[in-house]
């Protein structure tokens, strides 16, 4: 073969592969972008107005620890067929299967209100009241799911998950200095010691990165999109990709709040672009846009996630490639926990903010157990064959789990006697 | 046109009561049905394992308490 058909077929050989990951991918780069929901834009603003850039490091970090954690998922999801939520009752039994069903309805639910805390807050900000905010969310969710299927809601969440990435030019926008944010984000550092405040942002920042919805959701996504053993490949891609993307937008969001409103007492991301349209008009638009897109994100996401795991347990049709009147019952979760999550935002004088980051913590704090059931699942031969857990992988897993143990731990020990660390 | 008084709600009130016991008992039913197909694990999970998961849970519940408490505190003193 000669050098020129030799480079075309290299050509068509690489378009191929491009878009076979382009039609595989999807649920990865969903759920990690999707993560970086209203909550996790609140608590990455926050955590940069208060810290700066010094606990970028921490949040590199977490980029890693949440594609092993994502990754166990495409692999069950892809040689079981089946969801999170039946793999645990069928594995462990019905004790087990209700506690982790009820306990993953209630921390989405919670979660849901404080996408909805996000969006109405950003709303607000345009002048648009809270309650208008959840009419027109609720409409828009409703006509996402009802007029399409899997796949068109899958390109519709990929658009959204493309507005995510705005923040990307926010950072280069407010001018950082460069060499500052490298000294004082990427070398790993405590700023004030152990105190109780700090370890309520680590545990915030890793309940806004690896949150229970996302082992649930990933997985009932990849069997909803009927992927294969032999796309696991593709599947790991696809979250690998996403894992990238959704830290790269948290150190862009915190490079911003920490160029600019480093030292202020900022309580949320709406707080945030509000004083920041005061520095920079557009930055300040931008995250506002960024903070409606992230929670509406999160919305569509954590819905489905409650919905899928209810019906797959309940063995109702619970596909979104099912119609009303095919699935009545998943659509009815669906709706049920968005309008309820949505009513919570209007009742007056709730408090909003600290309910998103008492979420964020309350996430993480139940995450381990649902880690240690994806654990026991992937090391069980029978079931995953080939698979399976490696060692390595099994050494990552575990430490992830005993990290955040630990840090629960001293979170709480901060909690209960907190001139203990000073 | 519709004769709204006490024995047409209550008429209503029967019909709506009887709906809801009948849905109720079929999800009742469905649970069961799921507590039947669950009933044995795959996994062979010993003892150790099962007390040890129970345990973890049981601990991170009290610290979800612990937040909990927290949480009420803040907005008290708010």
């Amino acid at each position: 073969m000669n050098l020129f058909a030799k480079t075309f077929y290299e050509y068509r050989r690489i378009l191929k592969a491009i878009r076979l990951f382009l039609i595989i991918s999807g649920p990865g780069i969903i759920v990690m972008l999707a993560d970086n929901d209203a909550g996790g834009i609140t608590t990455y603003g926050v955590t940069g107005a208060n810290y700066g850039y010094n606990l970028i490091w921490f949040l590199v970090l977490l980029g890693p620890v949440a594609y092993y954690v994502q990754e166990m998922t495409v692999r069950l999801g892809a040689v079981t067929k089946r969801g999170h939520a039946e793999a645990i009752f069928d594995g462990f039994g019905v004790f087990w299967g209700w506690f982790s069903l009820l306990d993953l309805f209630l921390v989405d639910w919670l979660t849901l209100i404080t996408e909805f805390i996000g969006m109405t807050a950003a709303l607000s900000i345009f002048h648009v009241p809270p309650y208008l905010t959840v009419i027109i969310v609720c409409l828009a969710m409703g006509f996402m799911i009802i007029k399409g299927r899997y796949w068109t809601w899958e390109k519709a969440a990929l658009f959204f998950c493309a507005i995510n990435l705005i923040y990307i030019p926010c950072a280069f926008m407010v001018k950082p200095t460069v060499s500052e944010v490298l000294r004082q984000g990427f070398i790993p550092n405590l700023p004030g010691g152990f105190t109780n405040m700090i370890f309520f942002f680590l545990m915030a920042n890793i309940g806004t990165t690896i949150a229970p919805w996302m082992v649930f959701f990933q997985q009932s996504a990849v069997v909803d999109k009927s992927l294969q053993e032999k796309d696991i490949l593709w599947g790991r891609l696809d979250t690998l990709f996403g894992s990238f993307f959704t830290v790269l937008v948290a150190v862009f969001i915190i490079v911003v709040t920490g160029t600019v409103l480093k030292g202020q007492a900022i309580e949320s991301a709406a707080q945030a672009s509000k004083e920041l349209m005061k520095v920079n008009k557009y930055v300040g638009t931008f995250l506002a846009i960024g903070l409606f897109d992230a929670g509406f994100l999160g919305a569509i996401c954590i819905s489905l996630a409650s919905s899928w795991a209810v019906g797959e347990i309940f063995g109702w049709a619970h596909s979104l490639n099912n119609r009303i009147r095919e699935a009545p019952w998943f659509y009815a979760i669906y709706f049920i926990t968005l309008i309820s999550a949505g009513l919570v935002v209007l009742i007056p004088g709730a408090p909003l903010v600290l309910i998103t980051l008492f979420v964020q913590v309350i996430a993480v704090t139940l995450l381990p157990a649902a880690l240690v059931f994806l654990i026991l699942l992937l090391n069980d031969e029978r079931i995953m064959g080939k698979f399976k857990n490696t060692l390595f992988q099994n050494i990552i897993s575990t430490t992830i789990v005993v990290g955040i143990i630990i840090l629960s731990t001293l979170y709480a020990i901060s909690a209960i006697f907190p001139n203990l660390f000073k | 046109m519709f004769p709204v008084d006490g024995e047409f709600m209550a008429q209503i009130f029967r019909v709506f009561s009887r709906q809801f016991k009948f849905f109720l008992k079929k999800q009742v039913d469905k649970i069961a049905e799921i507590n039947r197909k669950y009933a044995h694990p795959r996994l062979a999970v010993k003892k150790s394992t099962a007390f040890a998961l129970l345990m973890l849970r049981l601990y991170l519940l009290f610290l979800v308490a612990l937040l909990i408490y927290k949480f009420i505190l803040t907005v008290r003193g708010k």
